[in-house]
Formats: structure tokens, C-alpha cells, sequence
């Protein structure tokens, strides 16, 4: 491998390089430029999934369960297929009868069915898909497809699920348990003891919708060389392949997934979907091109979402603030299968630990199965969650002591080079400096209105994820640098933009590491047959893992070329070669140089046309557990709270946070602004409606969404951090950013009006409710004292 | 969505004609913010659609010596942005116009449609009624007057036979000392609908201590627009101060019945009919007194 920061920094004054000297050196990162794909998609013109059509293409539709417990009888196809037009059904008797799972080595966390053959286990399970000559067609077929159930007793809440005696989602988990988790450090019990002050406290997180642009749709097109070509809407083509070539008996090599611009991901398209799975099946009996699209009230019911959690936590400090030791419970509602959900309740205990150094620390969880839509990824993976249940609590005990939430938190922050006890290393954290930063922020917000608070939560997220998802021993990425003879550079990769702007991110990585220009980079992304592998977009892990394997291969083939310019420049070794804004010059004498172009023109003519490849990788072996790095920040939301009507306004909000090196200012104030709009909603608004199992609101009248009015000014308070780990010492900002809103926006509401709402969403009518208790509570001393009197 | 046969009349006798043909397998389409979602949705499968946006007769807007005009063509967005309703003494409907969806639905919307749609939390619907709005109504052979209050039966459900076709709202001129004005509740800022709202009007003697007349109006607290008679008789004759409006809003409570929905729990839709009712009395209270100026 080679050195590839040597020609930028050396070992030594790597340490206290911060962001902003980096910025200095770089010709092309920490620049404001503009998404690389965000003309065609501001003009229209970007082709998505949805919009596709192939030539002879079918429509397909899916059959759905209206129970949310029920076992199949019989399913009669008949009708439906005599109706002209219908092309294909299938049913569960077309699949190989095989469970769909991340953890391929744990057969009983493979749970879920590409269609139902025997039970039916949430609304919205499927059990049967339609080709037919245009969607009407479809939709009028599945009305006829006549399906005898015997609806069983179901069970929607992970607190009933666990009862003795309660009715079984699947046969295999006893009292409904899908999976439990245990973290420990320290010795809790005993630190409990040395405590000055004890607090235990019961929170409920909600559960949350992905809400993307584009919904779940997949055009599957199988041929009669026997190859599946499938256009999907995800987050990772890599699992789409591995997993779909596992559930329908093919190989990984005849099944290649195209992955167009992608409308939206948030954790909701790594889990593979029925649109996938039913347009591929339809098309392998076909041999045409089928295309299935998920209405609106599909993506809501039948996909998965934000796992709602019941968290109980018991926090211990000495008089001073410091925290000695934390206990924490957590039940997370599974719905009907496992999906990734095993990875949320993993990381939810995880980062209740966040961000503070606790030393000694118990968590135990349990993921229950429920008959519900399944829970899963999303964005910030049990970590919003853990949070808004460890930030609303550390609130209270700083009141309890009297010490101020501002010191609190300085007092427990985690530091630079800390060691989570068997967990995690953190190299790089500029916490405290956050912590300064919203401090000066609430001074200089002055004294404010009544019924207006200021809420301040911490956070800390990972910077890519490690997990062993189908059977990866460890998260890996890797790209291919082309650079072509008239200086143009082709760029593969398999990483995944959703919308979050990967892509930008690492052509500017690519073009800074080469010294060439963003416009010299071509990316090829989203497509297995030509891309490497990679894992997708999840975990945080893009900029980190994808950056630091863009940038080696940039710098793989910048060696290679430089190797041809020697002769030119006569440098002692090949590092004292570098290039910078179309420049090939040496290192100690700038002034020295030639024009990239024509080294690139000699360097492939001069070599028989053989074009440069630089090959890149990344993988965090032997990197701790959970991530490589963690990026941390304070946010600040202040809050009117309308006493009439228990609204809450969202009136400023200020996050002080680090990123490492930042590569693109305005990507990351665009993920800023993103994720504070996500995690407002869930604070404040966005609810899964649920009667026996069945979702309410499964539309954008009714789930609401925070829109562009409703979203305060926002300022970005910036900390300088640097981590060695990351590319060029950058770390992410995509998930992190919704963890700490949900708690800031709580204590805020606390602060301005005094009411404590500890289940989310903080909704109108919850803070009117606490509202008119408070008033009794306060009432009622006073008629204790006239009657006493 | 389903084939139709899609007409375009260009006079109100033509569109009678081809209505009448069609009768109940035909629907009238105005600005299809409603019908187009219904269609879409398979709520209504007609066999016609009838395209009224070409009636140009229909599409107009008059203030007049006696009152208010408004054409069933009549967009929200026209109503919002209209300089002369707004400077009128009926800007209530330009207010509540521009809490109606957003741009674009209101740009599309017409308050007629919003009407004939019926829906228990329809913004123009309270107002129209605290102004005394009547509908002419059009069909074979017959020729009406409706108050839009009584045109209500139900959610979705007017006094409107297949073949009727509202052509305009006529609305009375206000006596002098009248103040009126509508309050929404919605959770968002924009394109939200209604958890309650309320439209006021309140007539006063010239020095505003006394009502005179009132009329409360409840929206998306029960399966119409509810008038609040026993808070607008409380109200009528009586010196208005703070006490006098907590009871009127309090009496509104208890006449308002709503439902426990996704959009709220009946519990706080009453609370909300309170806020809103005394906030609504406060607001037209203050359209007095600026007219008054
Ligand atoms: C995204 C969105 C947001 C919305 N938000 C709101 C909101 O906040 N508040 C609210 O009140 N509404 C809202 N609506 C509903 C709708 O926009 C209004 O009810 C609108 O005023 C309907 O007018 P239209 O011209 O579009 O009606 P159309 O859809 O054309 O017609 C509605 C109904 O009235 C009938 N009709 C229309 N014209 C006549 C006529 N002249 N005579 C007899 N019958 C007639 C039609 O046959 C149909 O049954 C919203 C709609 C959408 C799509």
C-alpha cells in the first residue's frame, strides 16, 4: 500500500492539523460545489426507477394481507387470471420456499418470505403478485384473487407480545423474543451504590416513516440466456444482488443490479422489498421486463420503518454531575420480522452510552415480534432514540443537582482518544469545543420571551458502521481510477447516493487526491457489472470508507503516471512528484512543473495505449467493533410553546458540530438542514396511526411531514477536528445529525413552559395535557393549605 | 383510474343539457382538486366528466352596492390575492382562502367546488356561512336559491340533485360595526387541513360594547358546519367583555361533536373549539374596530 498522505502531511504534524488548516492546502475540498447530478435532477431530467419503461414491459401489483394475523387457507387465482390482460400470478407455491435474512448464518433471524404460504403475519404481508398489460389491469386482477384465511388473534404491542400465553408471530421465538442484547462495563451495581443522587426514568421513541420521494419500484427483466437484469430503487445493489440471487436460486453473477438515480433511502431500501422480489419472480415465469411501483399506501404499510423502542433507564451521579454509572432497559417493537432490526437494538444500547465517558454502564434489550409492519434501518439506526431517552434524562438530573445542563454535559464529555470500555476507540472528538460553542450561542440568544425555551442535546455518532451483515467478516469498500488519454478520469465505484450527495463527495475526493478538476471526473455508479462491490449506503460509512478507498486509488494511479514524469522532472523518488490544478510538479520546487495533460497523453501513447487503473480499498480490520470514528455535536433548538393550543413552534436552531475535514460545505449544511427537518418531525409530528395492527394514516394528508415554513433559521456553528482515520481526515455528517434534535426540542419545551413529555411525538395534545396537569398539581398545594388552615 | 367521457360545455345551458344526459353516471369537474383524487382513488368511477372551467360566464367576481358576487369559477388563489375582497368588508374569505392548501391546490380550487365537496373540515364552508352566503342553483327546470347552510346534510352530502349545477354565491351586504373572521387549526404552517376552525361574525352597536348580532360557525368539529346557536344567542344583546367571550366559546364547546380521528382526539378538539372560538370573537372584534376607523 502505498503512503498517500505523504506528499500532503507528514506523520508528525498530523496531529494538531485541524480542518481549517487542511482546507487551506486543498485545491478542491472544503470548496461549496455544486451536486455533480444536481442539474438533471433540479431540471427534471435525471431518470429515475419510476420513470423507467422498457420495451414489452409488464406492470405487476401485489397482493397484500388485510389481517394482521392469519393463517392461509386456500388461494384461488382463477378469476384473476381469466380477466384479458393478466399475464402472470404468482403465489407462495412459486418461490423456493426460502426465508429472506441479513444474517444468513442464523437461520432463525431469516424470517421473511418473498410471498406467504402459510401466515400471514402483519397488514401487508404479501401473498400473491400479478403481471398484466398496464397497472388497471393488475389492480382490477388482484380484486379477484380470492384468498380463504383463518384470521388468528394477533398482537401489536411488544409489551402484550411478551405475556405468557400470548399469541406466537412465529413459532420458533419464545414469548415473541426475536433477539436480546447485553452490554456491560465497570461494576453498575456497586457504583449505584457510591451515587449521591439516583434517578429512573421511562421513555417511549416512536416509530417513524422513511418518507422518500420515490417509492420502493423495481423493473426486473429476466431473459432467456437465463440472466436477471434488475433496475431498482436502494441502497445497496450489492445486497439486492446477493440476497435475490440467494431467494431465487441463481447465481450472484447472473443477477445484475442496475441502481438508477435513487429518490430517497433513509435506511428504508436496505432491507430488500416485495417489488424486488415479486417483479423478478413474475419476470423469470414471463421472460418479459416487469415493473412494479409501490403506491404511496404501499411504501407506508408494507415496508419498514423507525423501530419504536420502550427504554426505562436508571442514571447515577455524584453531587458534583459526574456520572458514574448508567443502567439501561430497552424494548423495541420487532414487528413481523427481523429485517435489519437486530442492528437497532444493538446500537441502541450502544450509544446510550453517548457521548459521555460513563464508567460503568448495563444494557440489556430485547427485540419483540409484533403482528406490525417489520422495523428496521433508519437513519441513525437506534441512536435518535437512545438520545432523546439520555439527553431528556440528563436534563432532569442536572436540575435534580442543581448544575446547569451546559455543565453537565462539559463534565462527562468524551475526549479525544477515549476508550469506550471493550466497545470503541475514539481517535478524533471535538465535543468539548461544541459544547463552548452552543454555550456562547445560548449567551448571545440573550434573555427570551415568555413561554420561549432553549433545549440543548449532545450527540455522537459512528463514521461507518462495521457489521457483519451477510456474512461479511467486515465492512469493506473499494474503486477503480481510469485515467483516459486525453485526461479525463474515470471513476467506479459502488458506493450509493440517495441524495446525500456520495457522489460529489467522492469525485472531490478523487479529483483533490489526482490534482486535477471536478469536471475531469466521470463517475460510474449503481450498476454490479461494471461497479466493485460495496456494501451500499448505510451506517455512515460513505465518506469514510468510500472516500478513503476513492483515495487510494486516485493516488494508486497519480503513482503510476508520476512514474512517466520522472524522467521529465528527475525528482530523487517518485513522492517528490505531485500534482495540483492540472499540474505535474515537484514537491519542493512548485514553480517546477508540467501540464498534467500532456503527462497523461505521453504516459498512455508513449505505453501502447494501455490506460492507468488505480485500484482502492478500505476496510476497518481490526478498526473496533462499531466504526473507525465517530463524529460528535451539541445542538441548540429553541421552542415557543403556544399554552392554548400545546403547539410548538420551532423558532432557531443552532447545531455546533464536527465532521473532521469537511469536504463540501454546502453538502453539509444541506444534511444539516435534512436532518433536522427528519428528527423535528419525529420530535414533534410524524406518527404511525395504529388500530389492531393496521396503520391509519398511510398518506402524506395524514402522516404529516414538516414543510418548508414550518422550519426555524438555522445556523451551523463549525468545530475544527481532524481524524486520521478518514480521507483527507474527514468523517461523517449524514446520520449523526438527526440523533441529537428529538432531546434538544423536549428540554427546550421543559424550559420554556415546565412540562416534561417523555413519550414522542411531543404532540399538541400531549404538552396541553401536561399543561393542565401542571396547573392542578400547582393548584392543589393551596387548597391543602386553606383547609389546614 | 377508470375511462370516461370527458365534455367541455362552454355555456351553463350547455352544461345542464349534457349534466341532465348524463344524470347520476356524470360529475361536474371545476378546478378537480377533489374529484380528480376521488377518481384517482377509485372513491367515484363516472362514466362523464363534465369540464365547467371553460363556462366563462361562471368565472367572475363582483362587489356591488348590495353585497358580494362570486361565480362558481371563482379560484381560491383569486379570492387570496384579490386587492379589492381584501380591501373589502369581506376580506374573511381572502384570509381563509389562503389557509387552503397550497399555491398550486389554490391556484386550481374553486371556492364553489369547495363548497359542493362538502367536507366537514372545508375552510370556506365556515365562513361563507357566518356571511349568510346563498347558492344559485341551476338544473332542468329548476331554478334555486339555497342558503349554503342549509345545502349541508352530511360529510360529502348536499341538498344537490344529479343534473344541479351551482352557478354562483350571492352574499348580503353587511350592516355597518360588523367584524368577521376565520381561525385555523392545523398542525403545519401550509397545506394542512383543519383540526378546527372557526369563522365569526359579530355585529356591534357604534361604540363596540354591545353585540348586536353574531354568528359562530364551527368547522371539522361534527359531520357539517356547526352554528353555535346557543353561544351566538348568549352573545346577542350583551356587553362584550373577557367573561362574556369565555362563555360564548365555553357554549360552543358543548355544541361542537366531534369525533376521535387521526387528525385529533375528540378531547382536544373540544379544547381547540374553545381556544379558537374565543381567538375567532377577538379577531372580528378587531375587524370592527379597524372598520370603524
Ligand atoms: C393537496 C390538497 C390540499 C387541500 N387542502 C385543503 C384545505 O386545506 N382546506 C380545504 O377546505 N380543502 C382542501 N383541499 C380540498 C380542495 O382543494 C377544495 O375542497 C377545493 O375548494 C375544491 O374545489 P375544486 O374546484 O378543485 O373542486 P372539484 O374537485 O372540481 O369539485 C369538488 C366537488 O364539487 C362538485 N362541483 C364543483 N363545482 C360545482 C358546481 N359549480 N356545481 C355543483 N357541483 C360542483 C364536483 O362535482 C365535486 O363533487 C385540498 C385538496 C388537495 C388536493
Amino acid at each position: 500500500m502505498i503512503d498517500e498522505d505523504k506528499t500532503e502531511i507528514t506523520e508528525e504534524d498530523e496531529g494538531d492539523l485541524t480542518g481549517a488548516l487542511a482546507h487551506k492546502i486543498h485545491t478542491v475540498l472544503g470548496k461549496r460545489i455544486p451536486a455533480v447530478d444536481g442539474a438533471e435532477k433540479v431540471t427534471g431530467t435525471a431518470i429515475y426507477t419510476v420513470d423507467m419503461t422498457l420495451p414489452n414491459m409488464l406492470h405487476g401489483k401485489i397482493l397484500r394481507s388485510p389481517h394482521s394475523h392469519a393463517r392461509i387457507i386456500r388461494i384461488d387465482t382463477k378469476r384473476a387470471e381469466n380477466l384479458p390482460g393478466v399475464k402472470a400470478i404468482v403465489t407462495g407455491k412459486d418461490t423456493l420456499g426460502k426465508k429472506n435474512g441479513i444474517w444468513r448464518r442464523y437461520a432463525e433471524l431469516c424470517d421473511e418470505e418473498i410471498l406467504c404460504r402459510d401466515k400471514v403475519r402483519y397488514v401487508g404481508d404479501p401473498v400473491a403478485a400479478v403481471a398484466a398489460i398496464n397497472e388497471d389491469c393488475a389492480e382490477e386482477a388482484l380484486a379477484l384473487i380470492d384468498v380463504t384465511y383463518e384470521v388468528l388473534p394477533g398482537v401489536h404491542d411488544p409489551m402484550d407480545a411478551m405475556r405468557k400465553g400470548a399469541p406466537q408471530v412465529h413459532n420458533h421465538a419464545e414469548r415473541n423474543v426475536n433477539i436480546n442484547r447485553h452490554i456491560e462495563w465497570g461494576d453498575v451495581d456497586n457504583a449505584f451504590a457510591r451515587c449521591d443522587h439516583i434517578r429512573e426514568d421511562s421513555f417511549f421513541c416512536s416509530s417513524q416513516h422513511h418518507a422518500c420521494m420515490e417509492t420502493h419500484a423495481t423493473i426486473a427483466s429476466f431473459g432467456y440466456d437465463r440472466k436477471l437484469t434488475v433496475w431498482t430503487s436502494c441502497q445497496s445493489q450489492y445486497y439486492v444482488q446477493i440476497l435475490l440471487a440467494g431467494m431465487l436460486g441463481l447465481r450472484e453473477g447472473d443477477v445484475r443490479v442496475i441502481r438508477p438515480p435513487t429518490g430517497g433511502g433513509f435506511g428504508g431500501k436496505l432491507s430488500l422489498d416485495s417489488t424486488q422480489f415479486c417483479s423478478s419472480l413474475l419476470s423469470m415465469k414471463l421472460c418479459r421486463p416487469v415493473k412494479i411501483v409501490m403506491t404511496r399506501e404501499e411504501d407506508f404499510i408494507a415496508t419498514k420503518r423507525r423501530t419504536p423502542m420502550h427504554y426505562r433507564l436508571k442514571l447515577g451521579a455524584l453531587k458534583d454531575g459526574t456520572l458514574l454509572a448508567k443502567e439501561v432497559k430497552v424494548v423495541t417493537e420487532g414487528g413481523a420480522y427481523t429485517g435489519m432490526g437486530a442492528t437497532a437494538l444493538y446500537l441502541t444500547g450502544f450509544f446510550s452510552s453517548f457521548p459521555y465517558k460513563y464508567p460503568n454502564y448495563r444494557y440489556d434489550g430485547f427485540r419483540v415480534y409484533t403482528n406490525t409492519e417489520g422495523t428496521s434501518a433508519m437513519r441513525g439506526f437506534g441512536a435518535p432514540q437512545a438520545m432523546f431517552c439520555g439527553e431528556s434524562q440528563i436534563d432532569m438530573m442536572a436540575e435534580d443537582l442543581g448544575i446547569d445542563p451546559i455543565t453537565i454535559r462539559r463534565r462527562n464529555s468524551m475526549t479525544p482518544n477515549y476508550t469506550v470500555p471493550g466497545q470503541a476507540i475514539i481517535r478524533s472528538c471535538g465535543l468539548p469545543e461544541c459544547i463552548d460553542a452552543i454555550e456562547k450561542y445560548i449567551k448571545k440568544r440573550g434573555p427570551l420571551p415568555s413561554n420561549h425555551g432553549i433545549g440543548v442535546a449532545a450527540y455522537g455518532f459512528m463514521s461507518g458502521g462495521i457489521f457483519n451483515w451477510i456474512d461479511t467478516p467486515y465492512a469493506f469498500a473499494a474503486a477503480i481510477v481510469k485515467i483516459n488519454v486525453d485526461g479525463k478520469v474515470d471513476l467506479f465505484t459502488g458506493a450509493v447516493d440517495t441524495g446525500q450527495g456520495a457522489n460529489t463527495t467522492l469525485v472531490m475526493i478523487c479529483a483533490e487526491e489526482l490534482g486535477i478538476h471536478v469536471d475531469d471526473v466521470r463517475l460510474h455508479v449503481g450498476d454490479t457489472s461494471v461497479c466493485p462491490v460495496d456494501l451500499g449506503n448505510w451506517g455512515s460509512r460513505t465518506t469514510l470508507m468510500n472516500g478513503n478507498a476513492v483515495k487510494m486509488a486516485a493516488a494508486d494511479a497519480k503513482r503510476q503516471l508520476l512514474a512517466y514524469a520522472s524522467a521529465q522532472l528527475k525528482p530523487n523518488i517518485v513522492y517528490d512528484l505531485d500534482i495540483k490544478d492540472h499540474r505535474v510538479h515537484l514537491v519542493s520546487r512548485p514553480e517546477r512543473g508540467i501540464s498534467y495533460f500532456e503527462v497523461v497523453k505521453d504516459a498512455i501513447r508513449g505505453n501502447e495505449g494501455q490506460v492507468i487503473i488505480g485500484r482502492g480499498h478500505y476496510t476497518p480490520h481490526r478498526k473496533g467493533m462499531i466504526s473507525p470514528a465517530y463524529s460528535f455535536g451539541v445542538q441548540a433548538v429553541e421552542v415557543k410553546v403556544d399554552t392554548d393550543t400545546g403547539k410548538v413552534e420551532l423558532v432557531h436552531v443552532a447545531t455546533a458540530h464536527e465532521s473532521g475535514t469537511v469536504v463540501n460545505p454546502i453538502g453539509l449544511e444541506g444534511q444539516l438542514e435534512g436532518a433536522f427537518h427528519m428528527a423535528a418531525g419525529y420530535a414533534l409530528m410524524e406518527e404511525l396511526k395504529m388500530k389492531d395492527g393496521k396503520i391509519l394514516n398511510p398518506n402524506f394528508r395524514d402522516y404529516k411531514l414538516f414543510l418548508a415554513p414550518d422550519m426555524p433559521e438555522s445556523e451551523v456553528l463549525e468545530v475544527d477536528t481532524y481524524e486520521p482515520e478518514g480521507p483527507f481526515g474527514a468523517k461523517e455528517a449524514g446520520e449523526g445529525l438527526t440523533n441529537p434534535t428529538a432531546g434538544a426540542i423536549a428540554n427546550a419545551v421543559y424550559n420554556a413552559v415546565g412540562v416534561r413529555i417523555k413519550d414522542l411525538p411531543v404532540s399538541p395534545e400531549k404538552v396541553l395535557r401536561a399543561l393542565e396537569e401542571k396547573c392542578l398539581q400547582e393548584e392543589k398545594p393551596d387548597d391543602l393549605y386553606v383547609a389546614t388552615s | 383510474m377508470h375511462d370516461f367521457e370527458y365534455l367541455r360545455p362552454e355555456t351553463i345551458e350547455e352544461a345542464m343539457r349534457i349534466y341532465k344526459n348524463g344524470g347520476k353516471e356524470a360529475r361536474l369537474l371545476a378546478g378537480g382538486t377533489e374529484l380528480v383524487n376521488e377518481m384517482r382513488f377509485g372513491k367515484s368511477r363516472p362514466e362523464q366528466v363534465i369540464d365547467l372551467k371553460h363556462i366563462r360566464e361562471m368565472d367572475f367576481m363582483e362587489l356591488r352596492e348590495d353585497g358580494l358576487r362570486l361565480g362558481a369559477l371563482y379560484r381560491v388563489r383569486d379570492a387570496e390575492c384579490s386587492e379589492p375582497l381584501r380591501m373589502s368588508r369581506f376580506n374573511v374569505l381572502s384570509h381563509a382562502a389562503g389557509t387552503l392548501g397550497s399555491p398550486q391546490v389554490r391556484n386550481k380550487a374553486t371556492i364553489v367546488g369547495n363548497v359542493c365537496r362538502a367536507s366537514p373540515s372545508a375552510d370556506l364552508i365556515p365562513p361563507l356561512i357566518a356571511l349568510g352566503a346563498r347558492a344559485k342553483i341551476k338544473g332542468d327546470g329548476v331554478e334555486k336559491v339555497a342558503a349554503v347552510q342549509e345545502m349541508m346534510l352530511g360529510p360529502g352530502k348536499t341538498i344537490l340533485e344529479p343534473g344541479e349545477i351551482v352557478t354562483e354565491l350571492e352574499i348580503p351586504n353587511l350592516p355597518d360595526y360588523t367584524g368577521c373572521s376565520y381561525c385555523k387549526l392545523s398542525p403545519r404552517k401550509s397545506l394542512d387541513l383543519a383540526v378546527v376552525g372557526v369563522a365569526v361574525m359579530l355585529q356591534t352597536d357604534s361604540n363596540m360594547s354591545r353585540c348586536i348580532d353574531a354568528r359562530i360557525v364551527l368547522g371539522a368539529v361534527g359531520p357539517t358546519a356547526i352554528r353555535a346557536r346557543k353561544a351566538e344567542s348568549l352573545l346577542r344583546g350583551r356587553g362584550l367583555n373577557e367573561d362574556m367571550i369565555e362563555e360564548a366559546a365555553r357554549t360552543a364547546v358543548d355544541e361542537s361533536k366531534p369525533l376521535d380521528d387521526v387528525r385529533g382526539s375528540a378531547w382536544y378538539r373540544k379544547k381547540m373549539v374553545e381556544v379558537a372560538v374565543r381567538r375567532t370573537i377577538a379577531n372580528s372584534l378587531e375587524q370592527v374596530r379597524i372598520g370603524r376607523r
